[in-house]
């Protein structure tokens, strides 16, 4: 039986538009189990987003709870919210989101400072290991704007692991990459999902979702749909893209 | 035209944060200037009216029957022939008693006083009652034994109607109740040493005899000559040139023991008032130019948030004068909006300055503003931050419209070579310093004002500060040798029995003698102190003292005057008694703006009468015209010398003092410092609009950067700081630029404000304290303003990371 790492109980989401209630999540109860790569798929516009946020704690939510080893993050005030996602969990965007006037080690060391338990030296080192494991070593020294988008995201997810989360939060990551740089990038989340990163990403790409240990579908704000996938190795591509795409469609996708 | 009005609207809507700390600066400059023209052009025209309607000729001189008597001459013989001068078209003249005041509510006081009739032929006079309020004058009746009193004598003396007041030397010389006050425009001011006083013919009468059997020796009879000039086709000759032409014929000045003319009495009533203005104008032209900054901050930063929406116009075809108009009409109709607005607090601090400077200037200043001067010079401020906003906005003619678009206001960042590595340590402090660099443009404005704030502040906090503690700076402007008491022997019998108890008590380190009294120097009457013993005149700061009889000290405002300087020679006289004196150097003493001169007691008795001349020791019987002054060892014994001396003698046979009389000068130095706390309010509140527009902008610019922190568990209390510190940082760079200013110009501003009390020379200590302490406080002020102008960042939220 695996850990419950993250786990939602009737959650809700709505947005008021010209005094109109929009539901984007609509009483949605699910579990996020330590170690696994959760892929949460749907239509554009489903709220994949938005649930990713409100599962990470970065909106609020506006009913239910959200509990992170039993702690519900909705009722913890900033600060203990900023303690959360400096220890417990890290978050790579779309959009990568690297402060632009920080090299792409000084974004990674940003994170690692915060923790106080370790010395200035010991965060340097594992942060210059992580830009190796992410292959950005030489351009450790660059600042965002001298570095292309895929060097950027590899350095985003450093930058998202550098205090060792136990969960991390990915926001479509290879969105506004190419498909190269996006390819470069889902190995390397492989990589630390293969290691025993816990990982949830949100995606509408099927190449994406072959990564995959667990899928979810989102639709109507309830998830609809849930199934397991044999671990990644990048083997019998072809059959598993087919796997995925039969249940997607079995999704009304 | 529609597209502009739109566009001014939006932007209205959007930078009303920006707008509403332009319109601030506006009110307060507008505010600031209103007083200051209204408050100088007020005094400055109530001074001539009120000289003019009171019937003040064009110079007056108090002559005491006993300046004359050595000469065999009265006070008649003056008349007739200063009314024979051909320069003169009619001379008043009116008797009065000279004397000292003995104590003024309970205050024991040496200033003089001129006690004279109320006769409306000779003067009139605007009087008040309690409530400083106008009286009917024909309704004041003074009874005997009651004086009308110059309202300065409120803030000097703390007087009211009611109180007492004494003169002379003599219990036996009767007691006045102040009855009124009343204005005297022509030498009511706090800061001047001598008084009018009025009183009815009865009392008159009474004092009359006193001074004719010369019961009190400090009360003496006298005769003051109001003198008018002739015109020559509506030509008028200057006061100086008038007096030099009285006293060809006539040796006016010489025989008077004191004089002023319309030009003096102006320049002495209304020091307080351009000292004031002075700093004002100073610190308006300041405000003026932080205002500019801010503007220019403002004006640059909305085009860059407006960047993309101004390209999408400019693609669909609105041309760049249209965009330019409606941003200038936002900035034109806040500007506007402050001016007008400005002027309402500007009524009640008009009203407030009036009250609290009636009472010190003396003056019954109109409270209305003064229109058109004010109208004309808003307008010219306006006209000039139009002109420099339509200077600023030239910059929206050359962006391009799909470059805005695609591009938007995208900050791209290069490496400076002033990046320091950030810390663990110091996470906050190395951040906030990394923000600073990446971005110094947005910050070198706050910088200007910091570095222009802190050194007015020191500037201001210098001449608060000038007085000194005790009046011991004021001390050393205007007394030209050091004294701790000083004693005019009555009777001359005591003098040995008070010296051995001086020294009994205190230790006696020094003694001189000396005298003052006024005489002409080159056709002008100046004020003349003599000592016995010349190297104590320790204020001499070019050449060196008068050590001969024929040699004399002058002041810069004299070397001005007369464009004389060291080696040159001038001409000394008094009565029919003249003699040449070489200037042997130049000293500071503010006594009569600086309208004074030095010499030595031998140099003195060349222009007294004959008899007196030649001896060489003082004998008994002149004692009791010189001032004997005493420099002490143990001078923590002053005032119990003081008091000891009081009570073992009493005002019959010593007159002891331990300062110069400075009542008048404690109220100017109050006044500063009154006014140095108006001006650090409005400097606080102009340093608080820039940082609310610096920080404004920078939270805008920064609000992703903000929302990426926070996703990596940064707070909203790391993030104010860190914005905090950047403008700490940047005021203590801005500060140490103004160290460089301060020293640049300070001590020339100092001095030019000195300048108008006669003080030219004034070792102005560096006072590292208080730079410090304003250093401090600037820093920690922008610090706090910051932080609390900062709450917008709570608000930021992560989620506006998210792409869907």
């Amino acid at each position: 039986m695996k850990d419950i790492v993250l786990k939602t109980k009737d959650l809700c989401k709505s947005f008021a538009n010209n005094g109109l209630q929009n539901h984007i999540l609509d009483e949605v109860n699910l579990e996020i189990y330590k170690g696994d790569f959760t892929v949460i798929m749907g239509a554009s516009g489903a709220g994949k987003s938005t649930l990713l946020y409100c599962l990470s704690g970065m909106d609020t939510i506006t009913s239910g709870s959200v509990l992170f080893e039993g702690e519900a993050i909705e009722k913890k005030k900033e600060k203990e919210m900023s303690v959360l996602r400096a220890k417990a969990f890290g978050f790579v965007f779309q959009q990568i989101h690297l402060v632009s006037n920080l090299t792409m080690l000084e974004n990674i060391l940003a994170s690692g400072y915060l923790i106080k338990e370790k010395t200035a030296k010991q965060v340097k080192e594992k942060a210059m290991h992580l830009l190796e494991t992410v292959n950005m070593k030489e351009a450790a020294m660059r600042l965002p704007s001298q570095v292309s988008g895929g060097e950027a995201q590899r350095a985003a997810i450093a930058r998202a692991l550098i205090n060792e989360p136990k969960l991390i939060f990915a926001d479509e990551p290879t969105g506004a990459l190419n498909r190269k740089n996006g390819s470069d990038v889902l190995d390397l989340f492989t990589k630390f999902h293969n290691k025993g990163q816990s990982i949830i990403m949100v995606t509408h790409d099927i190449k994406t979702a072959l990564r995959a240990s667990r899928l979810l579908y989102l639709s109507d704000g309830q998830i609809k749909g849930d199934m397991s996938l044999a671990p990644y190795d990048g083997q019998m591509l072809k059959e598993r893209e087919m796997q995925i795409q039969s249940w997607l469609m079995s999704m009304e996708w | 035209m529609q597209e502009v009005f739109l566009l001014f609207r939006k932007g209205m809507k959007n930078k009303k944060g920006s707008f509403f700390g332009i319109f601030i600066l506006m009110l307060l400059m507008s505010m600031t200037l209103i007083s200051v023209v209204t408050i100088r052009l007020n005094y400055n025209d109530r001074q001539k009216t009120a000289v003019k309607q009171d019937g003040y000729g064009d110079i007056l001189f108090w002559i005491l029957d006993n300046n004359l008597s050595p000469y065999h001459m009265t006070a008649n013989d003056i008349l007739k022939s200063t009314r024979e001068n051909t320069v003169v078209k009619k001379v008043k003249s009116m008797p009065y008693i000279g004397t000292h005041i003995r104590s003024v509510n309970g205050k024991k006081e040496g200033e003089s006083l001129l006690i004279q009739r109320m006769d409306k032929s000779f003067i009139t006079y605007t009087f008040f009652d309690k409530d400083y309020k106008k009286m009917n004058q024909k309704k004041l009746k003074l009874k005997e034994n009651e004086v009308a009193v110059p309202l300065s004598y409120v803030s000097t003396y703390h007087c009211k109607i009611g109180d007492k007041l004494s003169f002379g030397s003599k219990d036996s010389t009767p007691v006045f109740t102040i009855a009124a006050f009343f204005e005297d425009p022509y030498m009511g001011s706090s800061i001047m040493g001598i008084k009018t006083v009025l009183i009815n013919d009865v009392t008159y009468e009474h004092l009359k005899q006193i001074a004719v059997s010369n019961q009190d020796t400090k009360v003496a009879l006298g005769t003051v000559l109001n003198v008018y000039q002739k015109t020559d086709h509506g030509q008028k000759l200057s006061d100086l040139a008038f007096v030099k032409k009285l006293n060809q014929k006539s040796q006016l000045s010489g025989y008077a023991s004191f004089s002023l003319s319309n030009s003096e009495s102006q320049n002495f009533m209304l020091i307080l008032t351009n000292i004031f203005s002075g700093i004002l104008v100073a610190f308006l032209f300041l405000l003026l130019i932080i205002t500019v900054i801010i503007m220019s901050h403002s004006i640059s930063n909305s085009i860059e948030m407006e960047f993309k929406d101004i390209g999408i116009l400019k693609a669909m075809g609105v041309p760049a004068k249209r965009l330019q108009v409606a941003f200038l009409l936002q900035y034109v109709v806040t500007m506007l909006f402050g001016c007008i607005i400005g002027i309402i607090p500007a009524i009640p601090v008009i009203a407030f300055a009036d009250q609290m400077t009636k009472t010190v200037i003396n003056l019954a200043v109109s409270e209305k503003i003064a229109w058109i001067p004010c109208l004309i010079l808003e307008l010219a401020v306006l006209l000039l931050l139009c002109l420099f906003t339509i200077f600023q906005l030239r910059k929206m003619k050359h962006v391009k419209p799909m470059q805005a678009i695609r591009d938007g206001n995208t900050s791209v960042y290069f490496k400076s070579r002033l990046q320091l590595p950030i810390s663990k340590r110091f996470l906050s402090l190395s951040m906030a310093f990394r923000q600073l660099i990446s971005g110094k443009k947005n910050y070198i404005g706050a910088c200007g004002i910091a570095a222009i704030l802190f050194s007015f502040l020191i500037l201001v906090n210098g001449m608060a500060q000038w007085g000194g503690a005790g009046g011991k700076n004021i001390n050393a402007m205007f007394s030209n040798f050091d004294s701790d008491v000083s004693i005019n022997y009555l009777n001359p019998d005591v003098k040995e029995a008070v010296e051995k108890q001086i020294d009994l008590t205190a230790k006696v380190k020094t003694s001189f003698y000396g005298t003052t009294g006024y005489m002409m120097v080159n056709g002008v009457q100046m004020y003349v102190t003599a000592l016995s013993n010349p190297k104590e005149y320790t204020s001499v700061y070019r050449g060196r003292t008068c050590k001969y009889d024929n040699e004399i000290l002058i002041t810069q405002y004299v070397a001005n005057e007369f464009g004389i300087g060291i080696g040159d020679k001038i001409t000394v006289g008094r009565g029919n008694q003249k003699a040449d004196y070489m200037v042997s150097g130049i000293y500071q003493c503010a006594n009569d703006v600086g309208a004074n001169i030095a010499m030595s007691l031998s140099g003195w008795e060349k222009l007294q009468n004959k008899e007196l001349q030649g001896n060489a020791q003082v004998t008994t019987s002149q004692i009791s015209q010189f001032t004997y002054e005493y420099q002490l060892k143990d001078t923590g014994k002053k005032s119990q010398l003081i008091l000891s001396l009081k009570k073992t003698y009493d005002a019959t046979q010593i007159n002891v003092q331990s300062n110069v009389g400075l009542g008048g000068m404690s109220s100017v130095s109050v006044a500063i410092k009154a006014l140095s706390f108006l001006i650090y309010v409005i400097a606080a509140v102009f340093a608080m609009v820039t940082i609310a527009l610096v920080s404004g902008k920078i939270i805008k610019k920064e609000t992703k950067d903000y929302g990426i922190f926070k996703s990596i568990g940064y707070t909203s209390f790391n993030l104010r700081m860190q914005i905090a510190f950047r403008m700490g940082i940047t005021a203590t760079i801005g500060s140490l630029l103004g160290v460089g200013l301060e020293l640049l110009f300070g001590k020339t501003c100092v001095m030019y404000l000195l300048g108008f009390m006669g003080v030219y020379h004034y070792n102005i200590q560096s006072h590292m304290q208080s730079k410090v302490a304003i250093f401090v406080m600037i820093v920690i002020f922008f610090i706090l303003v910051t932080y609390i102008f900062t709450r917008k960042v709570k608000r930021v939220s992560t989620k506006m990371l998210m792409s869907e």
